[in-house]
């Protein structure tokens, strides 16, 4: 289980283990499911052969049950034929093999062959260039759509000179091309394949499997669940959380908003906005840290607390995923404010002022004038904190309590530690496109276009 | 519908004062009017008789009862703003009935309150259309009919007009006036438009530089203007500069660049005070070659014609290049023109030029 954000001290101890199966039918049956703390396996799916538990967990994120998966209780001695290539990036974190454990053939290997050749990027930074994509998305297709409208390329060329033109139109092609279409056609073909070893990829086992997916819903063969419920729990539980993180935030920051956009003008205005702007100079993933310090046991609100005499021990605000919610509701502030701003500051202020005068409350100021009128700026700020909350790695891994996972950290297992990209790709997708389900149901339901959120 | 009592009020915005010592009151069921040039702190006071701004001293009084301390939406009153701040994303009806929905009267009830206010403004049947479709004429009206929705004792327009096209702005005088004297409340109505002004009010008060320069009906503040400011600002005015030289029976003689002119001495001015005689274009006429009036003939160059249809403007010489005097001859039978470039001699009636003491003028 180990992370993106914690990768540097990690990835030393990481391993990559690929078995090489005989059979590509079920090229590794014993995927494993990301574990919860408590069971064995640490998430490492290396073994196909032992059913007991994996044999080798190298790398724990934050050291909680630091490589106690290593022991494999009652090693089952059925490893033949199974060869595994290991990658062995820091030779001192290997971990000890217990004695009894079956004999494991070693084949350091170039690290550039394990993976395909084309796996230069994380999932992390494709699931980004989505959203991105998918914000930007609606400009693009409203700019396509005045051009086919004046479908005469030549007054566009005259319109705008030719090297306008040309870099325009490469410029959008290319951007549609090389960083929405071709990525995520990519990654959905790739969902839809078996994972093989590099020397079977493009041979007569690459065929077309719906493995992947039915692996989300179903689970493992043979398993006695009917359903996959942990991993459809964590997705449906990083829905959930991810629709209250955002409602959190909109709570936040509509009331900001509103001021900044209607009540304070001149430098108020401006000293405001550098304080919401600065602490965001700061990493995401420092950030993320200091709320660690700061909500940690012996942190400073435990200690405020304590101080104070409102609590006698300290409170597990990680376990609690106090810490995790508000980490992920801040990480995201701005992208709420910004939108909602906008949206509130076209506002003319006289409406506001008319509807005093006609014996409004605030709240029926609120719900009736100002919010309808700021609705593309509450659904663009809403959608894009929902979506890259659904979508974030760097909280959940830092902040998150022992007990909860995030879905994305699933998704990034397969990617990595798994080493199962067919897999991981499938569940990225199923997030990507719930995601998408949603907002549109959402939006919807609150009769928003989608032109309207690309107009704040 | 009550009266509205303006109790010395001053407002302050920091150092600047908008209103100083505004003390006045408006009547139950008049229309009154605000008329300054922009600036003049005639929006600030309306504000504050709705509430959005206090008075830095002095107090508002609606029906007899003290304001201080209640918001807009806990007064008797109802604005309607310059750029009418109709809600564009209601329909006409849903902004009629807002003060309505607000206030929690029901569905049925706000409908038809609706209906009946549309029919006020003659737009029956309407009320299912977007803000948007309507005129600019239609859309004052809707902010008319909201803002009486919510049955208000004294209704406040500030400059509801000025968006709009001149005839159109011609027509809405009339029928604002209509609605007012159909509806029977007090109308407090702000305009730096003196047309406006001047056709639709029972009184006028005319604000300049935050002070209230003189309160009256129309033709008083027209024909009587109590401060050089009023004189040059109602109507179009020629103002004479000079030292009072004689003060009698209600005249005073003021020697002027142009010899001694006569005027309405309202203002008690007294010899050696520096006046201004403001003589009305209209109160103007070439003199026939053997009429002269005593304190009422000057002598200047003709500078040029311009032909207006009911009235021929004839230009005048006067102590400033940028300024000349103006002469307007009704365009009778038998208007002559004036030979241009050459001296002419102008007699006016002294009943109908003012002598004011030296104030500031309004500049065009």
């Amino acid at each position: 289980m180990s992370d993106l954000l914690s990768s540097g001290p990690v990835e030393l101890a990481q391993m990559k283990i690929t078995p090489n199966l005989p059979t590509p039918a079920e090229p590794n049956p014993a995927m494993p499911t990301p574990s919860l703390p408590g069971s064995s396996g640490g998430g490492l799916g290396i073994n196909p052969s032992l059913p007991g538990g994996s044999a080798i967990s190298p790398s724990l994120p934050g050291g909680s049950a630091p490589s106690s998966s290593t022991s494999a209780p009652g090693a089952a001695p059925s490893a033949s034929g199974a060869n595994f290539n290991i990658t062995i990036t820091n030779p001192d974190n290997l971990p000890q093999l217990p004695p009894g454990q079956n004999e494991l053939k070693l084949v350091i290997q170039d690290p550039a062959k394990q993976l395909p050749a084309d796996s230069g990027l994380g999932f992390f930074e494709i699931f980004l260039a989505i959203i991105a994509a998918l914000i930007i998305a609606p400009f693009v297709q409203r700019e396509a759509g005045k051009w086919t409208a004046n479908l005469n390329a030549l007054q566009f060329v005259q319109k705008n000179g030719l090297a306008i033109s040309a870099y325009l139109l490469i410029f959008t092609t290319g951007w549609i091309v090389f960083m929405i279409v071709l990525p995520q056609l990519y990654m959905f073909d790739f969902s839809f394949r078996y994972n093989l070893p590099p020397p079977e990829i493009g041979g007569a086992n690459d065929v077309y499997t719906l493995k992947n997916y039915e692996y989300l819903i179903f689970g493992r063969e043979g398993s006695d669940e009917m359903l996959n419920w942990l991993h459809l729990e964590v997705f449906f539980k990083t829905i959930v959380a991810s629709v209250i993180v955002t409602m959190i935030n909109f709570l936040l920051c509509y009331p900001l908003a509103f001021f900044m956009a209607q009540m304070v003008k001149g430098r108020g205005q401006r000293l405001l906005f550098l304080c919401l702007l600065l602490p965001f100079w700061v990493n995401e993933i420092l950030r993320a840290f200091a709320f660690k310090l700061i909500f940690a046991e012996l942190g400073l609100i435990n200690n405020l607390l304590i101080g104070l005499g409102v609590l006698d021990t300290p409170y597990d605000f990680l376990g609690a995923n106090v810490a995790l919610y508000t980490g992920l509701t801040y990480a995201y502030v701005l992208l709420m404010i910004f939108p909602l701003y906008n949206a509130i500051e076209s506002l003319d202020h006289n409406q506001i002022e008319a509807a005093r005068d006609m014996g409004a409350s605030w709240l029926k100021i609120h719900l009736r004038v100002v919010m309808p009128h700021a609705k593309p700026g509450i659904a663009s700020g809403c959608t894009m904190v929902f979506m890259l909350t659904a979508g974030a790695l760097a909280a959940p891994n830092i902040l998150g309590g022992p007990s909860s996972l995030w879905f994305t950290q699933i998704i990034y297992q397969w990617y990595n530690t798994g080493g199962n990209w067919p897999q991981g790709s499938a569940y990225a997708f199923v997030l990507l496109i719930s995601c998408i389900i949603f907002v549109r149901v959402v939006m919807r339901i609150f009769k928003v276009g989608l032109g309207d959120i690309a107009k704040r | 519908m009550s009266s509205v009592e303006l109790d010395h009020i001053t407002i302050r915005f920091g150092d600047f004062v908008a209103v100083d010592n505004c003390n006045l009151t408006i009547n139950s069921g008049e229309f009154f009017s605000f008329l300054g040039p922009s600036g003049c702190g005639k929006t600030t006071i309306l504000r504050a008789v709705s509430g959005f701004n206090e008075p830095t001293e002095g107090t508002v009084r609606i029906g007899g009862k003290d304001m201080r301390g209640s918001g807009p939406n806990k007064r008797p009153t109802a604005l309607i703003f310059q750029n009418l701040a109709l809600f564009p994303l209601m329909s006409v009806a849903d902004n009629i009935a807002f003060g309505l929905e607000v206030a929690g009267i029901k569905y049925n009830e706000r409908r038809r309150r609706a209906e009946e206010l549309l029919n006020l403004i003659a737009l029956p049947g309407q009320g299912e259309k977007m803000v948007s479709e309507l005129s600019g004429g239609q859309r004052q009206r809707v902010a008319i009919a909201r803002a009486l929705a919510v049955e208000p004792e004294v209704l406040l327009l500030d400059e509801p007009l000025s968006a709009l096209d001149l005839k159109l702005r011609q027509h809405m005088r009339t029928e604002l006036r209509a609605i007012q004297q159909r509806v029977g409340i007090t109308f407090i109505y702000i305009t730096h438009d003196q047309g406006e002004a001047l056709t639709m009010s029972d009184r006028i008060a005319v604000m300049s530089a935050g002070i209230v320069q003189q309160v009256g009906n129309g033709s008083d503040i027209y024909n009587n203007p109590a401060t050089a400011f009023v004189a040059s600002f109602v109507g179009e005015n020629n103002a004479f500069h000079g030292k009072v030289t004689r003060a009698e029976d209600g005249f005073a003689v003021v020697e002027t660049s142009f010899g001694p002119m006569r005027g309405i001495n309202n203002r008690g001015l007294s010899e050696g005070d520096e006046a201004y005689v403001f003589i009305r274009p209209e109160a103007m006429r070439p003199a026939k070659s053997d009429d002269t009036v005593e304190g009422g003939t000057f002598t200047t160059d003709a500078l040029k014609e311009e032909f207006e249809g009911s009235f021929l403007h004839v230009f005048l010489r006067s102590e400033n290049e940028d300024k000349p005097y103006k002469m307007a001859l009704v365009n009778d039978a038998n208007v002559e023109r004036q030979t241009l470039n050459a001296p002419i001699k102008v007699v006016f009636d002294p009943k109908r030029a003012v002598a004011l003491p030296v104030g500031e003028l309004a500049d065009e």
